[in-house]
């Protein structure tokens, strides 16, 4: 029984793991990280102060814990860990935890996913959610490894390809020539969009740089500022060489036909700037991509970064930076575009690396903002959400649903430890279509909630056994338990209350197990376990 | 009068200033591509036509299968588009197209037309979503939700029916060992949680997730449960549509539309007839004409008819060759659809096909035509923009569709 009661302690403690080795990178730096944070919150207070609107408080450590654990790792906080981290008394070592967090596997793993689906939202989808597994693995282990954003996007957008016809045949007759893929990088970017050069250009300009080149492939459009001309002269970047053999190929080489037109084209920026170089190597197993790689990743251009701090900072705070400036009042756009841009910057002089971004963007004010919004009118609360003075709450995503409610049931194995495409299977039945860093409406279908409330698949959880059996614990102490297990808090005197008038927080041990389960229930089917706030 | 894209839009802007509140659908979906050629556009005397003669109905010129006879007898409510036509051969590429109105292009999401629909009505204040798909065919995947919010999904009513007593809603219930006593308890005190939760966060995630649960827990609740109760339903009733699968799915559709759904879709299965044909077409026409004859009385007496689209339509038609083992293959080329209902059935026969079966010989019309002219027989924009998986705007129709000349 002691076994049993001690296990839910040691399970949901453990399950922060993540069944990879612990990072030996180096280092971060703290001092970047510190004052990146600064300088967001300096931004960000000209922004109030020029809004005039009071900077927000800040929300409990409880509250801001379970916050950065969901956006970090994308799950609730064990038990242990939420307790533990409630008592920091100083700042160094909520920063310590907050440093364990980001170097988990468990950050890796999440991230990962997310950088699959910002830059092949296609692998979602049928025929190529085969490539999902491989690519996420990837870049899991690229993020585990300090990996900068421009070195993985470079890597993935130069991948060569080449069929094994002779390993094929003698490993697997019969089968497809694509099942001898034998690349370390995987070929998603290539794969993904079937090999044409159209398909590239679209989703190396959409996913990587932001821009919606695409519209314009079929025609001009009177009001939009990219034409078709520009579109295909992207496109020519990612047409194969000509004679795959020349040691030298220039740019000019790199052409493509517009369809249903007589006109060809060749390979050119559509904006104004200078390719690196403009010569390639084809016996080298370089191409057009590489040109054109070599100049999205380059530090000197602000695309890629732009985009990166927009949606890792839409992926945090519920919206994106360029849809603040979008939406601002005129007083401050400029000083939302000065802070989208300055994060661009400060992102890129330091290498492009994704966690320290994350990292600083976690321990500003903003986003330690409280979510509470007691005694505001709508349009005064509403104000306050846009200009981030109150914390904009999220409602989970599948993913972050799933592996949380595992979490609160004291598993530490299955979904969150299981391979990607278990993980991916659940997360399609529930149905998240939603963009990666996208403020969008994800609240549950009637459906989903049917199953999540009476469906049968979510089995008993080990931590309600682990309590109803452990004789020794009180009922308080496993009211408590419950309550950290599902919310990161303890329960309030009032909600105890509410329990005990219910019958359900009552000295009867006979009817621990129906009680348990029925608390157990009712907290991760409450709005607050389904929300990030 | 024929409708160019850009005109159209105009004529559609300026018929919006009149339209009634949005419409209700209910989309019977004859899955495996129905051999129209023998139901509603028959050759009667040439080689391709088969085994089956024609029946008169109430509107002059208009002859359909004699295997419909209860569909003859209401033609006047019909609208028989005779004139469909697509480049989709293969069931996988044709359901999508059919059903969200473009053609499958890898890595883009698509919603089905019932979320798409169902999106642009927004929430209702019913426990019961907005749409539900009763007897969702086994082999296919149906599209859903898409790239559109959750809330847009389908409710699925007997999947793996077998027998008409399977017609239910997976999880509809709790465990049935969890007593009565206990789960009102678990509702009462979740639902006070997210109120005192939704009190002190009065963001509007918040109150859709407080709401929703709401909905969620009415929707448990045995006045709601009843919706799915076809044993509440008259036994006249009942007999009407017909005491099969999808006679009974139709008369949960009817049931579902007066509780506040607004998209019902019911499938028939069975329409894959590469074999026998005219056998199984005998059977499957048998219970396609009372049901839906059955449903546009019952529509009609309840006084909802003229405010429910019935869309009737599968991926495509038939071969009007027979082949050797006196079955139909796949014809995308030309097939028909009809429509009752919903201001649009009046008795028209829109479009014609060679005499042979063969060939589209006026008014051809293509699936977005038929969306788009959904769409505005219910009040909704077919020219509406969403935000898909890939961040590119779709438009609900393509921006090609036109209305299909004759129904409106």
């Amino acid at each position: 029984m002691v076994c049993r009661a001690l296990a839910i302690y040691l399970v949901v403690g453990l399950a922060g793991g993540c069944g990879l080795p612990r990072a030996t990178a180096s280092e971060w730096d703290r001092e970047d990280i510190q004052k990146l944070t600064s300088f967001v919150d300096e931004q960000l207070d000209c922004i109030w102060n020029v809004a005039k609107v009071a900077p927000p408080k800040q929300a409990s450590p409880e509250v801001y814990w379970r916050r950065v654990n969901l956006d970090v790792a994308g799950r609730i906080p064990s038990m242990d860990s939420a307790r533990t981290n409630s008592q920091y008394e100083s700042a160094s070592q909520a920063e310590d935890a907050l440093r364990e967090l980001i170097q988990s596997g468990a950050a890796a793993r999440y991230w990962g996913s997310l950088l699959r689906r910002l830059w092949f939202p296609q692998t979602d989808v049928p025929p190529y959610q085969y490539l999902q597994a491989d690519t996420e693995s990837w870049l899991t282990e690229q993020l585990f490894n300090h990996r900068c954003i421009n070195e993985m996007a470079h890597e993935l957008l130069t991948v060569q390809y080449e069929v094994q016809h002779e390993v094929q045949h003698e490993k697997v007759a019969g089968s497809s020539p694509w099942a001898t893929r034998q690349t370390a990088v995987p070929d998603v970017f290539i794969a993904s969009n079937e090999f044409q050069s159209a398909r590239m250009a679209s989703n190396a300009t959409r996913s990587f740089l932001g821009i919606d080149l695409e519209c314009a492939q079929c025609h001009d459009h009177p009001f939009d500022r990219w034409t078709q001309q520009q579109f295909w002269q992207t496109a020519a970047f990612f047409e194969l060489p000509d004679n795959p053999s020349l040691e030298f190929a220039e740019v000019g080489s790199l052409k493509v036909l517009i369809p249903d037109s007589q006109k060809i084209v060749t390979a050119q920026l559509f904006v104004d700037a200078t390719l690196n170089r403009r010569v390639y190597s084809p016996s080298q197993g370089e191409s057009g991509r590489t040109l054109f790689a070599d100049w999205m990743c380059d530090k000197r251009n602000r695309w890629m970064a732009r985009h990166t701090v927009d949606v890792v900072w839409g992926q945090l705070f519920g919206v994106r930076l360029s849809e603040l400036a979008h939406r601002a009042e005129s007083e401050v756009v400029q000083h939302w575009e000065r802070l989208h841009a300055g994060l661009a910057d400060e992102f890129v002089a330091r290498g492009s690396p994704l966690f320290p971004l994350v990292a600083a963007l976690v321990q500003t004010r903003a986003y330690r903002a409280e979510s509470q919004g007691i005694g505001l009118a709508g349009g005064v609360l509403k104000r306050r959400q846009q200009l981030l003075a109150v914390y904009n709450i999220k409602a989970l995503s599948a993913t972050q649903l799933l592996d949380s409610l595992q979490m609160a049931q004291g598993e530490t194995t299955g979904l969150a430890a299981g391979p990607a495409g278990i993980r991916e299977r659940t997360r399609r039945a529930f149905s998240e279509s939603q963009q990666v860093g996208v403020e969008g409406d994800q609240a549950r279908s009637v459906t989903q909630l049917l199953s999540l409330m009476n469906g049968t698949a979510w089995g008993q959880p080990p931590a309600i056994e682990a309590l109803a059996t452990a004789d020794f614990l009180s009922e308080a102490a496993c009211m408590d338990a419950l309550y950290w297990l599902a919310l990161g808090r303890p329960p309030t005197l009032q909600e105890l209350d509410q329990f005990r008038e219910a019958g359900l927080f009552s000295e009867d041990r006979s009817s621990r197990w129906e009680r348990y389960e029925d608390v157990h229930w009712i907290l991760t089917n409450s709005v607050e376990f389904n929300t990030n706030h | 009068m024929a409708i160019s894209p850009s005109g159209w839009l105009k004529s559609l802007a300026a018929a919006a200033s009149v339209m009634p509140s949005p419409k209700k659908v209910i989309l019977l979906w004859l899955n495996g591509g129905p051999a129209t050629i023998d139901l509603w556009d028959l050759k009667p005397g040439h080689v391709n036509g088969g085994p089956f003669s024609e029946t008169a109905t109430r509107v002059p010129g208009l002859r359909i299968s004699e295997h419909l006879p209860e569909l003859a007898r209401c033609s006047d409510q019909l609208a028989v588009v005779r004139s469909m036509t697509s480049k989709e051969g293969d069931h996988s590429r044709a359901t999508h197209f059919a059903r969200t109105g473009y053609v499958p292009q890898a890595g883009i999401d698509f919603p089905d037309l019932g979320a798409l629909l169902v999106h642009e009505q927004g929430a209702s204040d019913s426990p019961l979503p907005n749409y539900v798909s009763i007897l969702p065919p086994r082999r296919v995947a149906f599209a859903g939700n898409g790239f559109l919010e959750s809330r847009c999904a389908p409710l699925y009513v007997g999947e793996q029916a077998d027998a008409i007593a399977d017609l239910t809603v997976r999880d509809l219930q709790p465990d049935r060992m969890l007593p009565l006593d206990r789960r009102n308890l678990r509702q009462q005190i979740l639902q006070q949680l997210d109120t005192d939760f939704s009190g002190m966060h009065r963001q509007p995630v918040v109150l859709a997730g407080a709401d929703v649960r709401r909905r969620a827990i009415r929707m448990m609740q045995p006045e709601v449960v009843e919706a799915f109760d076809l044993e509440a339903e008259p036994e006249r009733a009942r007999d009407r549509l017909g005491r099969n699968l999808f006679g009974q799915g139709c008369v949960m559709a009817r049931r579902l539309l007066e509780r506040g759904v607004s998209f019902v879709e019911v499938t028939l299965d069975g329409w894959d007839t590469h074999n026998q044909n005219f056998q199984q077409v005998i059977q499957l026409s048998g219970q396609l004409d009372r049901a839906l004859s059955g449903l546009i009385a019952d529509l009609a007496e309840r006084g909802m008819l003229d405010s429910t689209l019935i869309v009737c339509l599968g991926e495509f038609g038939r071969t009007p060759v027979i082949n050797s083992n006196s079955g139909r293959d796949h014809w995308p080329r030309a097939w028909s659809t009809v429509l009752a209902g919903g201001g649009v059935g009046r008795g028209q026969v829109i479009g014609a096909t060679s005499a042979d079966g063969l060939q589209v010989e006026s008014e051809p019309y293509q699936v977005p035509d038929l969306i788009a002219s959904i769409c505005h027989a219910i009040g909704v924009d077919p020219m509406q923009q969403n935000d898909s998986n890939v961040d590119r705007p779709i438009r609900i129709a393509d921006p090609s569709a036109r209305l299909i000349e004759g129904l409106f």
